[in-house]
């Protein structure tokens, strides 16, 4: 279960990576999504088209706008490291909700070994590994 | 109107400058051409210097004052590579393109052999001049033992990029079709580095009608990507997808 786990973490980097962005809005669960609208409400996104985006009513340009926008931002959020080296470490460690905690690295800029690059919560929805939330190490003193 | 000139150097700090300081100071008109032996600050696009000099190199600059509208100044890099790649296809017999923005290839697996850079100086609303310079290293085009005069490839060189000018003035669509047809990357999964920082990766689908490269990915989003933001572009590896 926890290398399923793994490989849809590798995956979400990969389809950021390559700017498949419909991919991005698949992987995410309904707690994810929930998440990225809210951010978006916070930067001015009309509620109409929240809603629409969460029921899946968007026309295609709305809604790849919206992802395109989506994508860029968690680019951005991971502006600090090269995206494609990062991947995913260690076992996941589960929570209380049941969501699992995936720490992400990439190799050092300097110096040996890996430096910790953020982490993705996911949990399985439907009996498929889901991305819950994107938790970006933007800062070395973290 | 008076006929363009061409200006040489032994020595000079690099053609731009020289280039952009005639236009700016004397009013040198479209087509006028600077030539140096050897650059002592010489740079490529993203200020990446350039070393060559003497018999190995041509470096030169053209004075191009072409009426379009400022916003469309990044037309200027299709209108450069597509006249340079249709001079050095004329001057070798070789068929040779482009890679947008700033590069002259046979092929796009091919080490590059000559390099671009444009420099645009505005005015209130219009495009005042612009300078487009074109560094050749010869040592391949020798190796290959292509009949290459250098004279001649200035004054073909000179002659195709204001002919691509007067063509981005009069029919801009046929122009940047043109160039599409001889840019190498088109249709290729490429990675572009940009500025300040982050990247693009898709498959390049066209240069626009702004001069920006269209990137698709494989859902379908559209990234473009302005000259003035590229660090780097190469080819991507689709096995790392």
């Amino acid at each position: 279960m926890s290398a399923d786990a793994e490989s849809v973490a590798s995956r979400f980097l990969n389809a950021i990576l390559w700017g498949e962005h419909r991919q991005v809005w698949e992987m995410l669960s309904p707690t994810g999504r929930e998440h990225v609208l809210e951010a978006g409400a916070r930067r001015g996104l009309d509620p109409l088209q929240a809603q629409r985006l969460r029921l899946g009513t968007s026309p295609l340009d709305e809604r790849d706008t919206f992802l395109t926008g989506l994508v860029h931002g968690l680019r951005v959020d991971f502006a600090s490291v090269s995206l494609e080296d990062i991947h995913p470490t260690g076992d996941p460690v589960p929570s209380a909700d049941g969501s699992f905690e995936i720490e992400l690295e990439c190799p050092a800029s300097f110096g040996a070994g890996a430096w910790a690059a953020g982490s993705l919560t996911v949990s399985e929805v439907d009996g498929v590994w889901r991305i819950d939330r994107v938790h970006p190490l933007v800062s070395r003193s973290e | 109107m008076s006929e363009p000139e061409q200006r040489s150097y032994d020595v000079a700090m690099s053609v731009e400058a020289l280039a952009s300081a005639w236009a700016r100071t004397e009013d040198a008109v479209a087509g006028s051409v600077v030539l140096a032996d050897t650059e002592v600050s010489g740079r490529l696009r993203g200020g990446v210097p350039w070393t060559l000099g003497g018999a190995e190199s041509l470096s030169m600059a053209i004075v191009v004052r072409p009426n379009i509208a400022p916003m469309q100044e990044a037309l200027l890099w299709a209108v450069a590579g597509l006249a340079v790649a249709e001079a050095f296809t004329v001057a070798t017999g070789t068929e040779h393109g482009a890679i947008w923005p700033d590069r002259v290839v046979v092929s796009a697996h091919n080490e590059p052999s000559c390099f671009l850079n444009v420099l645009v100086q505005l005015r209130p609303g219009a495009i005042d001049h612009a300078v487009i310079a074109v560094r050749v290293d010869l040592r391949p085009l020798q190796i290959e033992g292509i009949e290459c005069n250098g004279t001649e490839l200035v004054s073909t060189i000179a002659d195709a990029v204001q002919s691509s000018i007067a063509q981005i003035e009069q029919d801009p669509v046929a122009l940047l079709e043109a160039f599409n047809d001889r840019c190498q990357i088109i249709d290729q999964l490429v990675l572009a580095k940009l500025l300040p920082r982050g990247e693009a990766r898709g498959r390049a689908t066209a240069v626009d009608s702004d001069g920006f490269l269209v990137l698709e990915s494989s859902t379908g989003m559209l990234e473009r990507i302005a000259p003035a933001s590229l660090r780097s572009l190469d080819l991507a590896d689709p096995h790392r997808r």
